[in-house]
């Protein structure tokens, strides 16, 4: 499949909502059922400098998938962000997610030089954690109920990879 | 322990929260800057209220603020049984009581006002005596965080710490 990676704009917030409508992407992360439309082209327009969302499409260019990074705003963690990743239901297998996350850490990498990306997953979300630990991501803790998924508080798996001038240092 | 009186941090107080972070042990413990301005606390006390952001402060007995306390309840929907707080205790009053003066005000706040079920902190892994302090109160350790922050000059890990209530 011909993929084409590229930074989310306004426009594309009916194309991300399509994608967090999905129950298993709710399910997974912090978002809430029946998101509005108007919720995400909200924080699109944000002009948030710290966040950087990009998005999979394929050939039609049919959005597929998003994920983003978002740097620490306080100055004693401006090395650090955290990394988010959602596949649309109908093509999660497809090294969609893959390609997406090879394209967030080559940014974060080598053009915003983040030391440490980190993010929290759910246990039970295996394919997520398998892909993340074939990227150098490594488990840091286990956060009890974390939070609250479908009437439940869930444990979260705390999760970061290190790169950079100090892990070449070390 | 009650020598100290915990207090609600008053927009009046930027000058003696400025003051009392800018003593090397108190920046070095938490996630501040050196040279804190009273204008940059001045703000912060504005934002405090009924958004799930508290800030107390511990006087001595003559009235001078020595430690303080912040609770900030997590925003996110799904994360509403949730805060993350930090304590600071002056240099000089460090190891005199403030510390745990605050944290039985706060977990008090937290378990039997707000009705949050888990707090969560970070310290950093050579900080011993607020690893102690912690884990009197209850807060087990979750994680080791890596690189987590800057801190004169180095990037140093934490541990995230949280509590649970039963």
């Amino acid at each position: 499949m011909t993929l084409t990676i590229r930074r989310a704009e306004a426009a594309d917030a009916a194309s991300i909502h399509a994608i967090f409508c999905c129950p298993s992407v709710i399910r997974q992360s912090l978002q809430l059922p029946f998101p509005s439309v108007a919720e995400w082209r909200k924080r699109l327009t944000g002009n948030d400098a710290n966040s950087h969302l990009l998005l999979a499409c394929d050939a039609a260019g049919q959005v597929l998938a998003a994920g983003g990074i978002h740097r620490e705003p306080n100055p004693r963690r401006q090395h650090a962000g955290s990394l988010f990743l959602v596949v649309h239901e109908a093509h999660q297998g497809h090294g969609v997610g893959r390609a997406l996350l090879d394209a967030l850490l080559a940014y974060a990498d080598d053009w915003l030089g983040l030391v440490r990306l980190e993010l929290v997953a759910y246990p039970d979300n295996l394919r997520a954690i398998s892909l993340y630990e074939s990227v150098g991501f490594e488990r840091e803790g286990v956060l009890r109920q974390e939070a609250l998924r479908d009437g439940r508080y869930e444990d979260g798996l705390l999760m970061a990879r290190l790169r950079g001038p100090e892990r070449s240092a070390a | 322990m009650n020598r100290y009186r915990i207090r609600a941090a008053e927009p009046e107080d930027a000058a003696a929260l400025a003051a009392m972070m800018n003593t090397p042990r108190a920046y070095s413990g938490t996630l501040q800057l050196p040279y804190p301005s009273v204008e940059l606390w001045t703000e912060r006390l504005s934002r405090l209220g009924d958004n799930g952001r508290t800030l107390l402060l511990a006087e001595a007995p003559d009235g001078t603020p020595v430690g303080n306390a912040g609770l900030w309840v997590d925003p996110k929907p799904r994360r509403r049984h949730v805060a993350d707080f930090g304590i600071a205790v002056r240099d000089d009053w460090q190891g005199r009581g403030v510390g745990s003066a605050l944290m039985t005000a706060l977990v008090d706040l937290a378990d039997n006002w707000l009705g949050l079920t888990r707090l969560e902190l970070t310290v950093y892994t050579d900080n011993e005596a607020a690893i102690a302090l912690y884990r009197r109160f209850g807060f087990e350790h979750e994680a080791t965080c890596r690189a987590y922050a800057l801190r004169d000059g180095r990037y140093v890990d934490v541990y995230r710490m949280a509590r649970i209530k039963a």
